[in-house]
């Protein structure tokens, strides 16, 4: 059973194909969605598939120094930072307008 | 160990202040700004007096050069400066109050924090400090975007940075991942030694991510799209200190990524940074001239000098990285002085549109004077610190054989000439605006005008200060590994 | 520099630096608020420089004392901009005899106008404006003087081409003024355009032979190490001249060192005014009189023959430019001269007399070469002594325009009882141009002919001593005309003595200019061996003192007396009275030649070119940029996700980029 799995589980092309696909799906949120909150949560999933794509190289390379969980580590705190920023901003910015809608967020352009 | 020795005084001063501020009252809170100059200088002098240009801790990991050292000296000036053009806003000495500007020790230990960021961000020799450091850079700016809690504009502005710092870094992130993938090591020196030769399409691909961060923090055009909102809705001592601390660090973090990981292919990227060149100082210049808004238009000005600090990736680096070191000077100088005036004038008008400057020349002699000089600098003439530094930045291009980039950049300087004097030109030849009251003065911004006013007039004549950064960055690119 | 030179030597940068400062204060911190003061800094500062220049001269003297060497000092200086290694531009201060000469000449002239314009400009609107302005110039002229490099140079002789201009505009609500400034900024920069490229071409050559001439003279070896490529201590090398002169390239058959050369005379024709670029000197009068004293009379105007004298090894090594350079001097100093006798405005007679001594001295520097210098010598004892007495002419002429407020001299006449000082000064100095002994200017015009005649140049000195009589002819003219008979206009009644603050400057010139001819000029400023003052040379002074007697009898004759008189001689000598007629029809060849040719054939299709298509470019180019600007500004949508979709689409970019540069 074991040995089936091995044989059958994915090889580093199919990960890195998972990473591209999650940051994919994550730049395009980022540019669809007209919430700001979902906009943060598509940033999120780039930022996680990007820490993700660390973690496999590290999975697949030959020197056991995981660099790369270390990374992968730091993103996470990273992201989470950042997405703490953002919410607070996004919060203190629905008191003040009653919505979260990016698309209503244009009072400076020109 | 003596090294680190500012950035921990640094790092202590703003936990000092976060902690102090919870102890104090309304009354005392004033001497928070001063606490803060106070650790700042002391780091400045530290470094100047103490750290040896060169060193390294923690494995390699953290390592001080001579560039970097003056990098850090840069970032610590751009700080005590915004600190001094903070003061007044902040402790309510405002004529015309900003409204939400409280928090003091918060605000303070936030801006310390993001230095702490950026002087970590030059000493940075593995991906995860280097992508911690940039992170604690940048991070911090967002917060101080968005800090009017109670101004739209300002909330608006701070969304839209993190939105788009966020996209940057998910970039950068992604290209480091493939990176790491490449050469499997973390060590900027391993990764371009195994970079080297390295002509994979991953390879290109990450180094198009990474490129594009550097570009966001250094808005080159086309990822520069942030800049101008960010600067009209953040408060404007956090412009200035964005348009100074965000550029230099970004400067930094391009030097990072030029000269330790693809010092190898950046000869075969000139067309690439030619062209980024030329687009970033025309738009930023055409759109500056449309502007009516005074921080949108210094956001285009950021903009387009941005354009012109490339000019120094083109030729070679003994000359580049002097010429891009001594224009990063000038331009923190010459750009802090002009905040330090649109600060005052806002404090004491509550306006910020071009057109209100018309007649400052009478009302305030001084103050005119000292923005027109750093105007000028901006815009090149002679014999200004601006001029001599432009004139070293397009010399490079020209030798490395990129004359029409030149003449775009020579094209560049004149409309600018025309944009930067529109501003004068209201100052000194518009009458004055019998509606408004006579401004008045302030201690901390007329001492910090003072202080940027006389290195924009004196640079450019005294040749000491470039010499120093010359024989720095050649003992510098001396002790790069040959990738 | 070693220890021993003195401390104004090693803080010789003072000397232009004090200007510039006050020009800096007073400009920007002091004229807008207390007008008086404007004044009084700005002269305060110009005697500052003068002390300094007058210490300086002291200090070089006493370490080279007269009759000995006179070597070229550059006791400050430093590297302004670098281009490539081994080819940067210095600013620093440069000093030898001729540049001593010109700072002490500028800083005394400047001092003195100073002080008489704070009583002449008094109560004028835009007081502070024009001390500003004179501060300027002043800066930018001492500038120019203690250039060491070329480079330098230039940038100062443009800054003073811009304080001209605006002095020349000082009165911008008259048209014929804001016309004048045009026209002198316009015919100046189109000369400069010349000078530019001979500047670029000698820096170019010189830049390429530099290294044969380290290595020939041993350059390092000899402590000129610190030499550029562009310093006037290297284009006047021999080493160097004897290089240039020898290379292949040739253009239509001229000489590269010819070539260059013309191009350089080129610029100092037009800033000194020499035919056919001298159109803008007489024009240049619509400024106040006093700049007209200063920069159009006694400094400015001679930056041309300065700097040929300062290019003057590379001239006389071309032989064919120092040719040019005397044919133009002989031809402008005639031409000039006799279209001076036929003019009305008294600063107009006076703007023609300067033409025609600026053509003496270059045609002294024209006529000298490497073995016969006493031209050299001659040209800048002329320059030296004509600063005087010019000057005082112009500030004379100022006192009597300020007193009758006209320019014309017919409506003046009989001021000698009114205006008694004036009147002495005036006429000192119209004997000192008129080179009578023993005023200045018999002594350093003698000294010219002399060279003329020395040197074989038998028609050049001809010509300068036809010129030397029509001067003494035409001075005399508006001074009998201006002093003597009986007041005509109404102005001329009410006339009265120039304030002290006017007339004390200028019997301090009338001293200068009664003596200053005893200097022994030889002994100072000399190339190679000091040549003595060469004494009276009869086959010279005869002639030339005759000619001016026959000129002050003419005048005496036609003018002296009233209008009644004047027309009663003319009756009497008609056929005389016709052949000076004949004098007015060269004027109007001119005027011909200038209105109806220039203006009508040339400018008029110019302007019309310039109207319709520079213009319409310029505003078309204004339009596109800004409509650029605010059609870019639109991509600024304020939506974030558009900023995202850029920055993406930018990614795409260094992408296909990199791809296409790396594959």
């Amino acid at each position: 059973m074991i040995e089936l799995l091995a044989r059958h589980s994915p090889g580093l092309p199919e990960w890195l194909t998972l990473c591209v696909v999650l940051y994919s799906i994550g730049l395009y949120g980022l540019l669809t969605r007209r919430n700001a909150i979902a906009m943060l949560m598509a940033v999120e999933i780039m930022l996680n598939a990007a820490a993700l794509n660390f973690v496999v190289f590290d999975r697949f390379s030959t020197n056991q120094q995981a660099d790369g969980q270390v990374m992968a580590l730091f993103v996470i705190v990273m992201a989470a930072a950042e997405i703490v920023v953002g919410m607070a901003i996004v919060v203190a910015l629905y008191r003040m307008r009653g919505t979260v809608d990016i698309n209503q967020m244009n009072s400076m352009r020109g | 160990m003596s090294i680190i020795i500012p950035e921990i005084i640094v790092l202590a001063t703003a936990f000092a202040i976060l902690i102090a501020d919870l102890f104090m009252n309304e009354r005392t809170r004033v001497y928070l700004a001063p606490a803060a100059v106070a650790g700042l200088l002391l780091a400045l002098a530290v470094m100047v007096v103490h750290t040896p240009a060169s060193g390294a801790l923690i494995g390699g990991r953290f390592t001080m050069d001579a560039a970097g050292w003056w990098f850090k000296i840069l970032f610590m000036i751009s700080a005590l400066i915004a600190v001094l053009l903070s003061m007044d806003t902040l402790d309510g000495r405002a004529r015309v109050r900003v409204r939400g500007m409280g928090f003091r020790g918060e605000y303070y230990s936030i801006l310390l924090f993001s230095v702490v960021g950026m002087m970590f961000l030059v000493s940075a020799r593995d991906l995860a400090t280097l992508f911690v450091s940039l992170e604690l850079a940048t991070l911090p700016l967002f917060v101080l975007a968005a800090w009017r809690r109670d101004d739209p504009k300002s909330g608006e502005a701070g969304l839209k940075y993190v939105v788009l710092g966020a996209l940057a870094s998910a970039f950068i992130v992604y290209g480091f991942g493939i990176l790491y993938g490449l050469t499997q090591s973390t060590d900027l020196e391993t990764i371009a030694q195994r970079l080297a030769g390295e002509r994979a399409p991953a390879f290109w691909l990450a180094a198009a991510l990474v490129l594009a961060g550097a570009g966001f923090k250094l808005t080159i055009v086309p990822f520069h799209m942030w800049a101008a909102d960010v600067y009209q809705g953040a408060p404007t001592p956090v412009t200035a200190y964005l348009s100074v601390g965000s550029k230099a660090a970004g400067l930094a973090f391009a030097f990072q990524v030029f000269y330790r990981i693809f010092g190898d292919a950046l000869p075969h990227w000139d067309m690439l940074i030619a062209i980024f060149a030329a687009l970033t100082m025309t738009l930023g210049n055409l759109v500056a001239i449309v502007q009516h808004d005074i921080k949108r238009f210094m956001a285009f000005s950021a903009i387009s000098q941005a354009g012109y600090f490339l000019l120094g990736f083109l030729g070679a680096a003994e000359e580049g990285v002097p010429a891009m070191l001594f224009y990063l000077l000038v331009y923190i100088f010459s750009n802090l002085a002009v905040f330090a005036c649109i600060i005052w004038f806002e404090n004491e008008t509550g306006k910020g549109q071009i057109e209100d400057y018309r007649g400052l020349s009478l009302s305030n002699p001084l103050m005119a004077l000292g923005m027109t000089l750093a105007l000028f600098s901006l815009a090149g003439i002679p014999p200004l610190s601006g001029f001599v530094g432009k004139f070293f930045l397009f010399s490079i291009a020209s030798k490395a054989g990129f004359h029409g980039l030149v003449a775009v950049a020579a094209v560049n300087s004149t409309i600018s000439l025309y944009y930067y004097l529109r501003v004068v030109r209201q100052m000194y030849i518009e009458p004055v605006d019998e509606r408004v009251p006579a401004p008045g003065s302030s201690v901390s911004i007329g001492l910090s005008l003072a202080l940027l006013s006389v290195p924009v007039a004196i640079l450019g004549i005294l040749p000491t200060v470039y010499e120093g950064i010359h024989a720095a960055t050649i003992a510098w690119l001396a002790s790069m590994p040959q990738g | 520099m070693d220890g021993d030179s003195g401390w104004m030597m090693q803080h010789a940068w003072l000397i232009p630096a004090l200007p510039l400062v006050s020009f800096a204060v007073v400009g920007l911190l002091i004229s807008p608020y207390w007008k008086k003061g404007a004044g009084v800094i700005a002269t305060l500062s110009i005697v500052a420089s003068m002390v300094c220049a007058y210490v300086l001269a002291w200090e070089y003297f006493t370490l080279y004392p007269a009759g000995g060497e006179h070597p070229i000092l550059v006791p400050w200086s430093f590297e302004w901009l670098r281009y490539q290694p081994g080819l940067a531009a210095n600013v620093g201060v440069l000093v030898d005899p001729i540049s001593l000469l010109l700072m002490i000449v500028v800083t005394t002239v400047s001092a003195l106008v100073h002080i008489y314009s704070n009583a002449y400009m008094h109560g004028d609107y835009g007081f502070g404006r024009y001390f500003t302005f004179l501060n300027l110039f002043t800066f930018s002229m001492l500038g120019l003087v203690v250039a060491p490099d070329i480079i330098q140079m230039y940038v100062c002789w443009e800054l003073v081409g811009v304080s001209s201009f605006l002095l020349i505009g000082f009165y911008y609500n008259k048209p014929s003024a804001v016309a004048a400034s045009k026209k002198a900024f316009i015919v100046t920069r189109f000369a400069d355009l010349g000078f530019l490229v001979g500047v670029l071409l000698l820096s170019f050559y010189g830049y390429r032979i530099f290294p044969d001439w380290s290595a020939e003279v041993g350059a390092v070896a000899n402590g000129l190490a610190g030499t550029q490529p562009v310093d006037f201590q290297y284009l006047n090398d021999p080493v160097f001249l004897a290089k240039f002169a020898a290379l292949d390239t040739t253009f239509l058959g001229i000489s590269l060192l010819t070539l260059s050369m013309c191009l350089v005379f080129m610029g100092a024709a037009g800033k000194s005014a020499m035919f056919p670029l001298h159109i803008w000197l007489p024009d240049a009068m619509e400024g106040p009189t006093p700049v007209s004293a200063l920069i159009h009379a006694a400094t400015m105007v001679v930056a041309g023959v300065y700097l040929v004298a300062r290019l003057f090894p590379a001239f006389a090594f071309s032989g064919t430019a120092a040719l040019l350079v005397a044919y133009v001097g002989a031809f402008t100093s005639l031409f000039a001269a006799v279209i001076g006798t036929t003019q009305d405005d008294i600063k107009r007679v006076l703007a023609f007399s300067t033409l025609s001594q600026l053509g003496y001295m270059m045609l002294a520097l024209g006529v000298s070469t490497a073995e016969h210098t006493l031209g050299y010598t001659a040209s800048m004892f002329h320059l030296f002594t004509h600063a005087f007495f010019k000057a005082l002419l112009f500030m004379g002429a100022g006192a009597v325009i300020h007193a009758v407020h006209t320019n014309s001299i017919w409506e003046m006449g009989g001021l000698w009882r009114k205006m008694p000082i004036t009147h002495i000064t005036f006429l000192v100095a119209t004997l000192a141009i008129s080179g009578i002994w023993p005023f200045a200017g018999f002594f350093s015009k003698d000294e010219i002919l002399a060279a003329a005649l020395g040197s074989g140049h038998y028609v050049i000195f001809g010509v300068a001593v036809l010129v030397a009589g029509l001067t003494a002819f035409y001075m005399f003219r508006i001074y009998f005309v201006t002093f003597w008979g009986k007041g005509r206009g109404a102005g001329a009644a009410h006339a009265h003595e120039a304030p002290a603050l006017m007339w004390m400057p200028m019997a301090l010139l009338a001293v200068l200019s009664a003596v200053t001819g005893f200097f022994p000029m030889a002994e100072y400023v000399h190339l190679g061996e000091a040549e003595g003052h060469h004494g009276i040379n009869l086959a010279v002074v005869i002639p030339a003192t005759l000619f001016a007697l026959i000129g002050i009898a003419m005048a005496a004759s036609l003018y002296i007396g009233d209008g009644h008189r004047a027309v009663a001689l003319a009756k009497m000598l008609g056929s005389v009275h016709q052949t000076i007629k004949q004098k007015f029809y060269i004027d109007e060849v001119y005027l011909f030649i200038t209105h109806r040719i220039i203006f009508h054939r040339i400018a008029r299709p110019i302007a019309w070119f310039d109207k319709r298509m520079v213009d319409g470019g310029v505003d078309a180019s204004g339009w596109a940029t800004r409509s650029g600007g605010r059609a870019l500004s639109l991509l600024q949508t304020g939506q974030v996700q558009t900023y995202g979709l850029w920055f993406t689409g930018g990614v795409a970019f260094v992408v296909l980029i990199l791809w296409s540069a790396l594959v």
